[in-house]
């Protein structure tokens, strides 16, 4: 047996197979469903962990099917999927343990959690993806399977926001696949090379491939909510607080900045991305992203929806690393695929805590919740300091190498829009920590003292990834952190 | 104008006065009756087709070697001499066969709307 | 050559007859037989053509020209293979649906099978004429078979269409057959230009087949007959019957006057095409039954086919090959979904009594299985991957890049996205919770899943085309692959 061949098949087998096992139990049957949820993660967290390993030690997995006559499917790891793979099964596993606990007994949870178990599958796919056509195919599998998971309530608004899902990211999709299509009559059946594919046939045309970069810019840019395509992400909101987590984390916008990282490093490459003139124009987008989302949050009550702006903001600094097309804006930008993703989870848990626990969904309802629920708020606190940038949580290793890119390229504005952002994400967020430590109860709740605030199903999640975030900030030199995870790959990208 | 012509032109002429009764009436017996006007037409021109001067080979010669060891038709024996050309008889023949079980099959179905509609018309119902 | 060509026609035959000859009861048990023999005829054949190549098959050992042959190629095992596998599930299906008191569907339904292999193995112009009508009228006296009074009008409109169009057709055959003097496909494919008489006469082959096919303008009957049959013989009609004529279409314009130059009247047909797939896809939005919804999805789709022929037609190689592929493909996977959904359709109206889509609501929780099917067919009719449909999206869409007609291909884009307003139309209006404590349980399980199978057949076919495009391309009968074979 081959297993440089089957591992990465592996991964995605360990959530598909368990989401269609899922599927067919009858709703009463929730030991089983919730046994088999967690066997699959553990199984995939530790899937990935020894793929890590191996590539580490210098095994080159890759699965090469034949979908197409001349086209193949191909699962590739390379350093910057199994940075996108790694985040996506780790937080999977504390998603799903939220997940159990969050919906407990509601209805319809088999049809739940197989799609959640589907969402993470294609997520994983877009992330070990070695080609266009593969990128494609996942891409668009997330979008069909997150869809039952925004409409799962079946109330008339996620009803519309699900249309609203549907009508952005099938369009994406729509433009995504003509450009792909469009790759291919232009340089044949490639994969993702580092370097650029597009070098050898760029010869002549340069409008063509500025007009195939926007569309490819275009297609993707919905999933990662740039504006003006970001209009389905607040609406998105109306789900389940796991699947907001999930969502806002990692799985559908990360695919989107995932994507556009491919397209600029593997597709075009930095010299042809930088010589099109195009990396300047996304970087002005991603910037005006950043203010024009952090504007929006401001002025949001609802605490998730306050959120989704703050994710169409943070999206954009990833995005912005890597429009710099620099080594340090690079490594801004990876690392900060991994730490928004730790620090937003955290945010959507502890939110999803305090509106399961005390039907608290507005910042304006916030006062003093910290004294009932000091855990989840501390959570809370710690991911919002780390999101507005304050060492030593993972967000300031982030804007940091940012900053450093900024300088690096010699485009000091993008300093100036740092420094606004900060200042704006304080805005957002310092007020919610102010009322929930700081102010009187509205409501007298009494303190919980003798048990936990909330099911121990709710708080460990928030606990560990509050931690891990904290953690991938304080030990940012360690081995195995982002951080030198994301210099490794750069330095391989610009050697 | 040779004999040829006139039938062809007849022919024609036939077939689009059928569709057009197809078109215009509201009857179905009309309707079915027009059908019926239209593949006689049809008939006719192949009639027509089939008849050929001894003299004047079809345009093609009609052959292409035949891919089996099974009985083959000694080819340079068609059309036949005598001027006719037996293919377009067999298709009429046929043709007819399949025309009158589609016309029994419409006849069929027209009394059966009569019966439960009361009208031989097709309402105007569209969906 | 062995005689399996001929089995695959004869035993639905025989097996129709003998639908008439046994008491009753025994009626579907027979059927099934003949079903059963008749899949594992298809089956052997497709290997037995995949190992040795194509055949041709000389009826009582007379060959053409005055004898009937058969022929067996790459795209006639497609058809085949497509009504085989539709045809077997829809019969398992048509045992649940139809009581055992009402025979008439069995014979019928084999003869319609019949019909269907004869017009995929037919290659003469006549005797595809003779198949097209065992068809046509098979499947008009299925829809009689509804009970909706209003089944029996549309059926009689449908006839009417059907027989319009066959004699168009046959008009078409007798002005060939004048100018050339033979019918075989081969003999005519060698034709180098043609005279004025044979564009007549192509014009009129391609009217006719187009009413039957329900192209727009032409798609008037298409939406009552195929909604308001029962559900297995909907199924049929807009899984198979359609096709076949459809089928007849490409084969005559690819194969048989592929030669000629045509660019321009492929363009006309893509032009009727683009029509159908923007009229079908708004009118299939605007329907408040599902069946209706179901049908116009059908008109719609029909407009992918023809819009892909200015694609195929007089374009280089290695582009006519992609858009060949591509509308082959959506010939398979638009078969396999539309019968799914139809018996989708099926279930859905045993289950509520009724089809009115707005009063769906917590279908996804009432019919789970149903729901799933209905949005796996959704995925294939959008044209997501993995599916049939994506597959033939890709294909069609860069034939329509390298090829230059960039147009087209945006057209085919803007369909999929109509498609998804459409169906997802109807799932969102199932995912609510109709009463508040509903189980699921009460589904037809049995009925829902042939309709399962072929949704998932669907999704295969989008999975394993490397295996079937082979297939397609055994005995292309000109160098229609030239640049990549």
């Amino acid at each position: 047996m081959n297993w440089s061949f089957w591992l990465p098949l592996l991964v995605l087998a360990s959530s598909l197979v368990t989401g269609l096992a899922i599927f067919p139990l009858p709703a009463r049957r929730s030991n089983l469903r919730n046994t088999l949820n967690m066997c699959g993660a553990s199984i995939k967290v530790v899937l990935v962990a020894v793929i890590a390993w191996g590539t580490v030690h210098g095994i080159d997995y890759e699965t090469r099917l034949p979908l197409l006559p001349d086209y193949d499917l191909v699962l590739a790891v390379e350093p910057v999927s199994l940075l996108f793979a790694s985040l996506s099964a780790v937080l999977w596993f504390f998603t799903t343990i939220y997940a159990i606990g969050y919906l407990r007994d509601s209805p319809n949870l088999s049809r739940f959690f197989g799609f959640f178990s589907l969402c993470v599958t294609a997520a994983v796919g877009v992330s070990l993806a070695g080609n266009l056509l593969t990128f494609v195919v996942f891409y668009e599998l997330l979008t069909l399977t997150t869809y039952p998971l925004v409409v799962h309530r079946g109330t008339p608004e996620a009803v519309s926001a699900g249309r609203t899902y549907l009508v952005y990211t099938l369009v994406g999709g729509t433009l995504l696949l003509l450009a792909a299509l469009w790759l291919y009559a232009i340089a044949g059946p490639v994969d993702f090379v580092s370097g650029g594919v597009l070098t050898h046939h760029a010869e002549g045309r340069p409008w063509e491939l500025r007009a195939l970069f926007l569309l490819l810019i275009a297609g993707l840019g919905v999933k990662a909510a740039l504006v003006p395509l970001h209009g389905w992400l607040p609406r998105a909101m109306i789900a389940p607080a796991p699947v907001s987590a999930l969502l806002h984390a990692v799985a559908v916008v990360k695919a989107g900045a995932f994507g556009i990282m491919r397209v600029i490093f593997d597709v075009f490459g930095v010299r042809l991305s930088s010589e099109l003139g195009m990396s300047g124009a996304l970087t002005v987008l991603a910037a005006t992203t950043i203010i024009l989302g952090s504007l929006m949050a401001l002025l949001q009550d609802d605490l998730k929806r306050r959120l989704a702006y703050s994710t169409v903001s943070q999206l954009s600094y990833i995005l912005l690393g890597i429009a710099m097309l620099g080594p340090l804006g690079t490594i801004g930008g990876l690392v900060h695929l991994v730490h928004q993703g730790l620090m937003k989870i955290t945010l959507f848990f502890a939110a999803g805590n305090l509106s399961e626990t005390l039907e608290v969904h507005r910042v304006s309802e916030m006062d003093g919740v910290a004294r009932r629920m000091p855990l989840t708020m501390a959570a809370f606190t710690l991911a919002a300091l780390g999101m507005i940038g304050l060492p030593p949580v993972a967000g300031f290793v982030s804007k940091w190498y940012l900053g450093l890119g900024a300088l690096e390229q010699g485009a000091g504005w993008i300093l100036w829009v740092l420094v606004a952002s900060s200042l704006l994400n304080a805005g957002y967020f310092l007020p919610i920590i102010y009322r929930a430590w700081f102010r009187a109860p509205q409501r007298s709740v009494a303190p919980v003292h003798d048990r936990l605030e909330a099911s121990w199903l709710l708080i460990l999640p928030t606990m560990a990834t509050a931690f891990m975030a904290l953690a991938a900030g304080m030990f940012a030199n360690a081995s195995l952190s982002p951080l030198t995870l994301a210099r490794q790959i750069v330095t391989e990208m610009y050697r | 104008m040779t004999a040829q012509a006139i039938y062809l032109t007849a022919a024609l002429l036939l077939f689009s006065l059928g569709l057009t009764a197809l078109l215009l009436t509201h009857h179905l017996i009309r309707k079915v009756l027009a059908l019926n006007v239209m593949a006689s037409a049809v008939f006719l021109l192949l009639v027509v087709i089939g008849y050929r001067p001894a003299q004047q080979p079809p345009t093609e010669p009609p052959l292409e070697p035949a891919r089996s060891s099974a009985v083959t038709v000694d080819s340079a024996s068609l059309p036949p001499k005598d001027g006719t050309d037996p293919v377009p008889h067999a298709l009429v023949l046929t043709g007819i066969v399949v025309s009158f079980s589609a016309s029994a099959l419409a006849v069929a179905l027209s009394r059966r709307v009569h019966a439960v509609t009361g009208e031989a018309r097709l309402p105007e119902e569209q969906a | 050559m062995s005689n399996l060509p001929a089995w695959v026609i004869w035993l639905p035959l025989a097996g129709a007859a003998a639908c008439w000859l046994v008491p009753a009861l025994l009626t579907r048990f027979t059927a099934m037989a003949a079903a059963a023999l008749t899949l594992s005829a298809t089956l052997s054949l497709a290997l037995q053509v995949w190992h040795r190549g194509p055949a041709a098959y000389p009826i009582a050992g007379y060959s053409a020209p005055l004898g009937i042959e058969l022929m067996v190629d790459g795209l006639a095992l497609w058809m085949l293979l497509l009504s085989g596998v539709t045809n077997a599930l829809i019969g398992i299906y048509a045992v649940l649906w139809f009581p055992a008191g009402r025979p008439g569907f069995w014979p019928l339904w084999l003869l319609l099978w019949g019909g269907l292999n004869a017009l995929a193995l037919s290659a003469d112009l006549f005797n595809l004429y003779v198949t097209l009508e065992i068809v046509s009228l098979c499947a008009v006296a299925l829809v009689t078979l509804s009970e909706e009074r209003i089944a029996l009008t549309a059926a009689t409109r449908y006839l009417l269409a059907a027989m319009l169009g066959s004699l168009t057709y046959l008009l078409g055959v007798a002005l060939v057959y004048g100018e050339h003097g033979v019918l075989a496909l081969t003999a005519l494919s060698r034709l180098e230009q043609m005279g004025p008489a044979s564009s007549v006469a192509l014009v009129l082959l391609t009217i006719g087949l187009l009413l039957k096919t329900a192209v727009f303008p032409f798609h008037f009957w298409l939406p009552l007959a195929h909604a308001s049959a029962p559900a297995p013989v909907s199924a049929l009609l807009s899984a198979l019957v359609v096709k076949a004529s459809f089928y007849l279409l490409i084969r005559l314009w690819l194969f048989v006057f592929g030669a000629l130059p045509l660019m321009a009247a492929a363009q006309v047909l893509g032009a009727l095409g683009a029509a159908a797939v923007l009229y079908g896809s708004v009118q299939a939005l605007r329907q408040e039954r599902l069946k209706l919804l179901v049908a116009y999805s059908t008109v719609a789709q029909l407009g992918y086919l023809v819009l892909a022929m200015p694609l195929v037609i007089g374009t280089a190689p290695d582009v006519r090959a992609l858009a060949y592929q591509g509308v082959a493909y959506h010939m398979m996977s638009h078969g396999l979904v539309k019968a799914a959904l139809f018996l989708a359709a099926g279930v859905v109206a045993r289950s509520y009594g009724h089809d009115r889509v707005a009063e769906l609501k917590g279908m996804a929780t009432r019919l789970p299985v149903t729901t799933f099917v209905i949005a796996l067919a959704a995925a294939s009719l959008i044209g997501l991957p993995p599916s049939g449909g994506f597959v033939a999206k890709w294909w069609l869409v860069s034939a329509a890049l390298q090829g230059g007609q960039l147009g087209w291909g945006l057209t085919l884009l803007l369909g999929g996205l109509l498609s998804a307003l459409y169906m997802f139309r109807l799932l969102a209006i199932g995912m609510p919770r109709g009463r508040p404590h509903e189980e699921p349980g009460n589904e037809p399980l049995a009925l829902a899943l042939p309709a399962f199978t072929l949704a998932l057949a669907a999704v295969a076919i989008g999975l394993r085309s490397v295996e079937l495009i082979e297939l397609l391309h055994v005995g292309a009968p000109f160098d229609l692959f030239g640049g990549r074979r």
